[in-house]
């Protein structure tokens, strides 16, 4: 039992994770351009929004939407949604330092959505865990990527790679390193 | 401001990487990546056109939500046609259809369909940047499926059965070739404002 949970948990934040390794919320991973510091306390903000999230969207699914499978995505956004914003306002000051206004743009993305919908066929407890693990990766992914971004510098990168190419190699080669796993 | 979020809009690396996850995602087949760019070009037109033609009666506070919430609408009725209609296609892509509700590019696209004066050019930017992913998507499936699976559009070519290279069809491959043709694209656009 401990075992599975230790499973899931590190599938979510090294094997599976979301970000590098499947892509959802690489837009937002890649497009974030703020420092290593400050993307591992949005990473924490998203992991929180995940886990609230996970524990109505479950039920929900479980409980109402089986009926009524075509409102999922429609359903599940407008959770996150809620829950993103309860996030901003209970964590204002935090939020206002870090990001200003953007932390639901950054918020809602596509690991989070993902994220709802694969829990949906999985049972709770299973559920919370892996919204934790992926929640960490996601967190990791974002810090590694702002610090190897930092180092990268400008100047040694050839005209034609420089922005979004070379951040794209970066990825790829963390994706490399987690295929070890 | 809206000046600089139009240059933003025409720079074609920038609607790349708000639409890195789809662009990565759904390109290890032709089929799927044809299947999942038209997905995104049908969800950026419909939204800008619904998200303009409703700006004035949505208060400035809540303009955020909504607009993620009309593109979810539509993304759900364009899973649900996708379904119906594209059932290979559609299982192909699993969850990332949508996935694509809550892409940073539609809700900077429908940022762009609320400052756009006519319902023309709301839709004009959905369909440059659409076509824009759409043409880019095809190109690195393209690539993508020749090394990886030595086939194109599914249609397997004998000579490169030896010769197909795993890594390309997983995460590292997509990165790798999205990356280099993301350069390419550059340069050209470089090369062009030189001249």
């Amino acid at each position: 039992m401990d075992n599975t949970f230790v499973a899931v948990l590190l599938a979510g934040i090294l094997a599976n994770n979301y970000a590098i390794q499947n892509f959802l919320g690489i837009d937002t991973v890649l497009g974030n351009y703020t420092t290593a510091n400050k993307s591992c306390k949005l990473g924490l903000l998203v992991t929180a929004v995940m886990v609230i999230s996970t524990v109505i969207c479950w039920p929900l699914q479980t409980y109402v939407l089986n009926s009524m499978a075509y409102l999922q995505t429609l359903a599940f956004v407008v959770v996150v949604l809620i829950v993103t914003e309860i996030v901003q306002k209970l964590a204002y000051s935090m939020t206002q330092k870090l990001m200003g206004e953007g932390f639901v743009m950054l918020a809602v993305n596509g690991a989070v959505l993902g994220l709802m919908i694969q829990n949906a066929e999985l049972g709770f407890g299973e559920a919370l865990i892996s919204s934790v693990g992926v929640g960490l990766g996601f967190m990791a992914a974002m810090t590694v990527f702002a610090s190897l971004r930092e180092r990268v510098e400008d100047e040694f990168v050839p005209k034609a790679f420089r922005g979004l190419p070379v951040s794209l190699l970066i990825a790829a080669m963390m994706s490399l390193v987690l295929f070890a796993f | 401001m809206t000046d600089m979020k139009h240059s933003i809009m025409k720079n074609p690396l920038m609607i790349l990487l708000l639409g890195a996850t789809p662009a990565l995602a759904a390109t290890t087949d032709v089929r799927s990546a044809i299947g999942m760019g038209g997905a995104v070009l049908v969800i950026l037109v419909l939204s800008n056109i619904i998200t303009f033609l409703l700006k004035n009666k949505i208060a400035h506070e809540t303009k955020l939500a909504t607009n993620v919430l009309i593109v979810t609408g539509v993304v759900s009725v364009v899973q649900m046609l996708m379904a119906a209609f594209l059932p290979s296609i559609y299982n192909m892509l699993g969850l990332y259809v949508a996935i694509v509700a809550v892409v940073a590019l539609t809700s900077r696209q429908t940022d762009l369909a609320d400052e756009a004066q006519s319902v023309g050019e709301a839709a004009k930017y959905a369909v440059s940047a659409g076509l824009t992913l759409l043409v880019v998507m095809v190109i690195v499936a393209a690539i993508r499926e020749l090394l990886g699976s030595g086939s194109i559009a599914g249609v397997e070519l004998a000579f490169l059965a030896n010769y197909k290279i795993s890594a390309m069809v997983k995460a590292p491959g997509a990165y790798i070739v999205l990356a280099i043709v993301a350069a390419v694209m550059s340069k050209m656009g470089k090369e062009k404002e030189d001249k």
